[in-house]
């Protein structure tokens, strides 16, 4: 008679979580402080084959609305490369300091910057 | 006054503040933890800082929200936030509305299969009216020790009980005697009203901090008093604050 066992090697968690994901979160919170509430971000996992992927979105509650605003992704083993996606242009980005410099500029672009205020603006109009 | 009284869900009825500028009120200066939670209604703001994931929507119609609060500690309960139709215009309707929102009620806690509902507003009733009492009604009782029946039968029917906690609170002589004060001259005269309440299923009773209950007479230093009456520049109606101790549930399991 045959009898099952654990098949698996030891499998240790690892030193820190994965920086991407968590930076991510972290922007969408401090939106929401920066904006007293009335804007936050919002990160999303999403299905993409044989990546992990994640979206950000901005969300305006008091207009019922949400704006994408970049895409992230990176192969299931690794974190970087990450592949970045804003205004549906692609960049790669090797380590971590690209992937920080990119989210800033993609934060502090022109184009973030209109939708907040337009956003913002909207927001205030709402009884 | 949220901010001082570090309350965890605010609930307002027919304010003419713009949602915008309350948000930055509750938030400027602070840890700008209160965020709005999502509603269409015209009559009724909810505001909170519990996460999104422990109070959210579940349901809504005119004049009743449902927000479902699954605290991190103690057991979850539904939220019926409700502003009923003033007396003033349809005096009539008012029973009609208060056995359409029990029947509302029920059907969500069926849905849910949870009878654990809170329900606070504006009610535009005194606790002794019709609408609050009857039995086809809000069913709502002034004992706990009845409430905690669960339910009174009917002609053939089960009602479920509310335990009312207002009772005491009218004509309470060391702070205001009611939470709105109406004197237009008619022959049948209160004065003060406790239109403002909540009511909770039996289930959640135990956990309620009774020396809690309160009508707010001050906010932020500010009076909200005028000669003994509610000063109406600020609000027609004092604000109700309690609390409600699920952590204890959770400590006696």
């Amino acid at each position: 008679m045959s009898t099952y066992q654990d098949l698996w090697p030891e499998i240790a968690p690892p030193a820190e979580p994965s920086l991407p994901l968590g930076m991510l979160k972290y922007q969408a919170a401090a939106l929401a402080q920066k904006t007293n509430q009335v804007l936050n971000g919002e990160v999303r996992a999403v299905q993409l084959v044989g990546k992990l992927a994640y979206s950000m979105d901005i969300v305006a509650p008091l207009l019922s609305y949400r704006y994408r605003i970049l895409l992230i992704s990176h192969d299931v083993d690794s974190v970087y490369p990450i592949t970045g996606t804003f205004e549906q242009e692609s960049e790669e980005l090797p380590d971590e300091a690209s992937f920080i410099a990119w989210l800033r500029g993609v934060l502090a672009s022109d184009r973030v910057n209109k939708i907040i205020n337009s956003l913002l603006a909207s927001s205030m109009s709402v009884a | 006054l949220a901010r001082q009284r570090a309350a965890d869900v605010l609930v307002l009825a027919e304010g003419q503040i713009r949602t915008f500028d309350l948000l930055y009120a509750l938030n400027t200066g602070g840890a700008a933890s209160y965020r709005v939670v999502p509603l269409q209604s015209r009559f009724l703001r909810v505001f909170t800082n519990l996460p999104a994931r422990v109070a959210r929507a579940v349901g809504e119609s005119d004049r009743s929200s449902y927000i479902k609060i699954d605290p991190l500690i103690g057991r979850g309960f539904l939220l019926a936030a409700v502003h009923l139709r003033s007396k003033l215009y349809d005096s009539d309707a008012q029973l009609i509305a208060a056995r359409l929102l029990a029947h509302e009620i029920q059907d969500f806690e069926q849905e849910a299969g949870d009878n654990r509902t809170l329900l606070v507003g504006d009610l535009n009733m005194n606790p002794f009216e019709d609408g609050i009492v009857g039995v086809d009604g809000l069913n709502a009782t002034m004992s706990e020790t009845v409430a905690s029946k669960s339910h009174r039968t009917f002609g053939n029917r089960d009602y479920p009980f509310f335990y009312n906690p207002m009772w005491r609170m009218m004509g309470d002589p060391a702070v205001a005697q009611g939470s709105y004060y109406f004197d237009k001259g008619h022959a049948i005269t209160y004065y003060w009203n406790t239109f403002d309440q909540v009511l909770m299923r039996p289930a959640l009773a135990p956990f309620f901090d009774h020396q809690s209950l309160q009508f707010c007479v001050n906010a932020g230093g500010q009076s909200l008093l005028r000669n003994g009456r509610i000063d109406s520049s600020i609000s027609d109606h004092l604000p109700l604050l309690f609390r409600l101790n699920l952590e204890q549930e959770e400590a006696t399991k």
